[in-house]
């Protein structure tokens, strides 16, 4: 499916290749970063941040891996490393998480799953956003983030009961 | 079906369709468990929840526009980088060429010296602009 981009690369067509490659893939890089940092604004920036990061690369692609799976190994990293400089930057504070939320609005219903979801570890995070993203394709999902299926599935279950405890603890009404 | 075994079920059951066995073994005990079908029901409602909460955005209309600027400065900024040492390797390149001019009858020893030469001040030029590159870096 990649082999046109491939023979791009190896022929040094970088920019047709890159073209190729936001067209094919520029949406799921944004997904993930979406799932990884939850801010559209930041995960635009990142996205580019990841296609600029695969032009420089470029040249030194050997071609052992398909382009897809070399830029959702890049993707990935550079989400990972973008989420945790974000931790540094802004912390949820735990009372925050705490407070019940009583209204039946789907607005702030919203904002209380997304702030639930936000206190998950980052990769927990990431496999249960990009789950739903993916039409809960469990496949798409261990693509993406370079693991196998099993482990999707293994994170996917400790996000949903670490979700359900904080609703429990909480008091949350979903 | 113990109660670990009932919740591990339930977590299946919402990433995939579960054979027809397990899923009335899982419905066995739920008929009889309170505490598993509380988990149950928290699960399947944060399950409807996430699925109409966590929709996928739209890349802004101008993304490609300005990734194609990102990379044409980029591109500009790696050339400047590489000015010095374009320069150097061409200004060694012009000596070695003139000194096998002036001297062609040493044609060898000219180019080898030559070669040696450039290898060595391209060392050393490196050497330089990483440590000048270190103190920049720590001011």
């Amino acid at each position: 499916m990649d082999e046109d981009i491939q023979r791009l690369i190896e022929r040094s067509r970088y920019p047709e290749a890159l073209e190729q490659l936001l067209n094919r893939y520029e949406r799921k890089v944004f997904r993930m970063a979406l799932a990884f940092l939850r801010e559209p604004n930041r995960a635009e920036e990142v996205t580019q941040d990841i296609f600029v990061k695969i032009w420089r690369a470029m040249p030194d692609y050997d071609g052992r891996a398909s382009p897809g799976t070399w830029l959702y190994a890049i993707a990935r990293n550079t989400c990972l490393s973008a989420t945790r400089s974000e931790a540094y930057r802004k912390t949820v504070p735990l009372d925050a998480i705490a407070e019940p939320a009583a209204s039946t609005d789907t607005a702030s219903l919203k904002l209380e799953l997304e702030r639930l979801v936000g206190r998950l570890p980052p990769i927990q995070r990431a496999a249960i956003t990009l789950f739903y993203l993916e039409d809960k394709r469990v496949d798409e999902v261990a693509t993406l983030l370079q693991m196998p299926e099993g482990t999707v599935k293994s994170h996917l279950h400790r996000a949903r009961r670490s979700l359900g405890e904080m609703i429990r603890n909480n008091d949350h009404e979903l | 079906m113990n109660c670990e075994l009932t919740q591990e079920t339930i977590l299946d059951s919402l990433t995939g369709p579960l054979p027809e066995e397990r899923r009335i073994s899982m419905e066995s005990h739920l008929s009889t468990c309170e505490n598993c079908r509380q988990f149950a029901a928290i699960q399947r409602s944060l399950d409807a929840q996430l699925a109409g909460a966590l929709r996928p955005f739209d890349l802004s209309a101008g993304f490609r526009a300005s990734l194609r600027e990102r990379l044409r400065d980029d591109t500009s900024s790696r050339w400047r980088e590489s000015l010095p040492d374009i320069a150097h390797l061409a200004g060694a390149a012009g000596g070695t060429l003139l000194l096998l001019l002036a001297f062609p009858r040493y044609s060898t020893t000219v180019a080898l010296a030559g070669a040696a030469f450039t290898g060595a001040t391209y060392f050393l030029q490196a050497v330089i602009r990483d440590s000048l590159e270190e103190q920049g870096d720590i001011s």
